[in-house]
């Protein structure tokens, strides 16, 4: 999976791209609109990560000519900018996703995967992480190939944690990828706890093993080994 | 409030009426005198006619003229001794009974004495005044019609120069009251010969041109400002995350990275809900659309179900109409999205949300201890409650300012251990 990320801070770009190379992708970098456009018209790829604002160019022109000579390819667009506007304006044009800075390196993941899987995919890729098995088009989840009941906030929670795995999640990351503007009103630990405890109790019973992994007072970790 | 051109036919009427009232008793007086003189120089006349007439014939004339005329005296005096001068005219008013017209009526009359061959006459005579009355109410009345005519003249003049001459000064309230900085361009005046209205124009196309730049200039001042403070955030926020995520951290030590990294996304929350208030102060949000409120508020309920759920609210929505406001349809998520988290937030657990639709207003109310702080500040930024340190303090005052931004009214009260918060709107 080829990645490319358009962000003109450096200290960003950087972080944006070890975290993704770390999940596994081919990850170029462009600080500048005029090097971002070059690439867009040197060599394809799968997803783009576009900073609206950069400084000798707007990122909405990039979408533009990403529409048109890659249209295959997601896009996610990034703002510093708290213009509900802009977001209109991204989507508009046709990008698959809209995020705000600061974001959680682990939601710009997880975005990427839920886009590169409804676009390249259509959805049709069963996701698999041991003994869990995901079929995405119907969101119907099966542990050693029994259906189990896992949905809503739930199955939202339990795609997170495979698309982050390995990696310690902190609450306030997990509470603003599943509940967004209302994350505030999650805040309170127990009630996370309470959502994560009823997730594993579910798998639990199916006869997964215990893939994750409590940081007390910290946050989860999603993981084979033990 | 009247406009110009009643206020200024009101002096003219003012003035018109003054001198009429004036003008009225002054020439009555004038013409009264006038028809006197007129009257008495008759009579004097009248008087010369009569002694030339009795040098020639006194006796005939003695016995005559008076059984001709009822408003001529002839008496012959017997001269008595001692009596010298001649007896002086004597010019008075009186009033004598006409039995034609079975009335008193007021007369002007002469007394003179006439001394003719050596004889001495007096002499009475009477002209009625009865034309003079019907003259001056004659006179009267005509300037009363001048009077009425020129009022009237003035009126339609003054109508025919608001709809003409006014006309351009019209043209533009109504251009300045459609306008809007955030969208129009400089506008187009309508052509005009008035050089006061010329100089209006272009002193108005001086004033938004310089709004215009002030606009942009704040416009994109609120963006870079943002910009600026949202990208260090970012890059703190990745690297916390980095620093979180990296093996073998022990947990006290991941602890003060989480608090930092909770820190971080207060700022940056307070950061966007600050420029949010001046986008909404800017006006920059400006494409309408007509909102159905029942709508919205469902999704939002949807969407809060689980909060509501988790802390064992009862939760009454009655919906009693379905009415539709022309507003930002993201502002409008903003300002009743604030207003029910807020709610579910501040419900102490087990405690009520009540949620009432209805065609002008919007009312939600929640149970819970009345606020730690005066009510008249609860729309106030930063006013918060110290027991949730956590919170920004902003979400009520964008939901105000949002309501400000469309006429709206927000307000609050707390009554019977509920606090209640009442959106207004008119109905169209």
């Amino acid at each position: 999976m080829r990645l490319l990320v358009v962000e003109d801070e450096p200290a960003l770009r950087e972080s944006v791209r070890a975290y993704m190379e770390k999940e596994g992708y081919r990850v170029s970098t462009a600080g500048r609109f005029n090097l971002a456009s070059q690439q867009i018209n040197d060599a394809d790829y799968d997803c783009f990560l576009v900073d609206i604002g950069l400084p000798d160019g707007s990122g909405l022109d990039l979408v533009r000519s990403i529409k048109e000579s890659q249209p295959q390819a997601g896009i996610i667009v990034i703002s510093a900018r708290t213009g509900l506007d802009d977001k209109l304006t991204g989507l508009d044009l046709g990008a698959d996703d809209y995020l705000t800075k600061p974001f959680h390196l682990s939601e710009l993941n997880a975005r990427v995967r839920s886009v590169l899987r409804r676009r390249l995919f259509e959805g049709e890729r069963m996701i698999t992480f041991g003994v869990i098995s995901i079929q995405p088009q119907n969101q119907s989840v099966s542990v050693n190939g029994q259906p189990i009941e896992v949905i809503g906030k739930a199955y939202e929670l339990l795609l997170y944690f495979i698309a982050n795995k390995n990696r310690l999640l902190s609450k306030a990351a997990i509470a603003e990828h599943i509940w967004g503007e209302s994350m505030e009103l999650a805040e309170s630990h127990e009630f996370i706890y309470q959502h994560v405890k009823n997730l594993r109790k579910k798998l639990l019973g199916a006869g997964c093993p215990d893939y994750l992994k409590t940081r007390y007072g910290v946050g989860y970790l999603f993981s084979l080994t033990p | 409030m009247k406009n110009l051109l009643s206020l200024t036919f009101r002096y003219y009427a003012a003035l018109a009426a003054l001198l009429w009232l004036l003008s009225v008793p002054v020439s009555y007086f004038i013409i009264q005198r006038l028809v006197i003189q007129d009257v008495d120089d008759a009579l004097l006349a009248r008087k010369t006619e009569i002694g030339l007439l009795l040098t020639n014939d006194h006796h005939q004339l003695l016995e005559y003229l008076p059984r001709a005329d009822p408003d001529v005296q002839l008496k012959l005096i017997t001269r008595q001794p001692g009596f010298k001068q001649p007896i002086s005219d004597r010019l008075y008013d009186t009033t004598y009974y006409l039995p034609l017209l079975d009335e008193w009526e007021p007369h002007r009359e002469l007394k003179t004495g006439l001394s003719v061959n050596g004889q001495l006459y007096q002499l009475r005579l009477r002209q009625s005044l009865v034309e003079r009355e019907d003259f001056i109410v004659t006179i009267t009345g005509l300037q009363t019609g001048v009077f009425l005519l020129l009022l009237l003249g003035l009126g339609l003049i003054n109508r025919q120069m608001t709809r003409r001459l006014w006309q351009p000064f019209t043209d533009v309230l109504g251009i300045i009251r459609r306008f809007r900085l955030e969208k129009d361009p400089l506008p187009d005046w309508p052509a005009t010969q008035v050089l006061e209205f010329n100089e209006l124009q272009g002193d108005l196309t001086t004033l938004i041109r310089r709004n215009q730049v002030v606009y942009a200039s704040q416009k994109q001042f609120t963006e870079n400002a943002s910009h600026e403070l949202q990208t260090p955030l970012a890059v703190i926020s990745a690297e916390l995350e980095v620093l979180f995520q990296s093996e073998g951290l022990p947990d006290e030590e991941l602890a003060h990275v989480q608090r930092a990294t909770e820190a971080v996304q207060r700022l940056a929350q307070l950061n966007k809900a600050l420029t949010l208030l001046t986008q909404i102060e800017n006006r920059q949000f400006i494409e309408d659309k007509s909102v159905h409120i029942g709508q919205l508020i469902d999704r939002l309920l949807k969407t809060n179900a689980e909060f509501i759920r988790h802390k064992q609210l009862r939760l009454t929505y009655t919906q009693s109409a379905d009415p539709a406001v022309l507003m930002n349809p993201q502002l409008a998520e903003v300002l009743l999205g604030n207003l029910v988290r807020n709610a579910i937030r501040h419900t102490p657990t087990g405690g009520d949300i009540t949620i009432h639709l209805l065609a002008h207003q919007l009312r939600v109310s929640n149970s819970g201890e009345s606020l730690p702080f005066p009510e008249e500040a609860i729309f106030e930024r930063f006013v918060k409650n110290p027991a949730l340190p956590e919170a920004t303090g902003l979400g009520l005052a964008i939901a105000h300012q949002i309501a400000d931004r469309y006429g709206l009214s927000l307000t609050y009260t707390y009554e019977s251990d509920q606090h209640h918060f009442i959106v207004s709107w008119r109905i169209n």
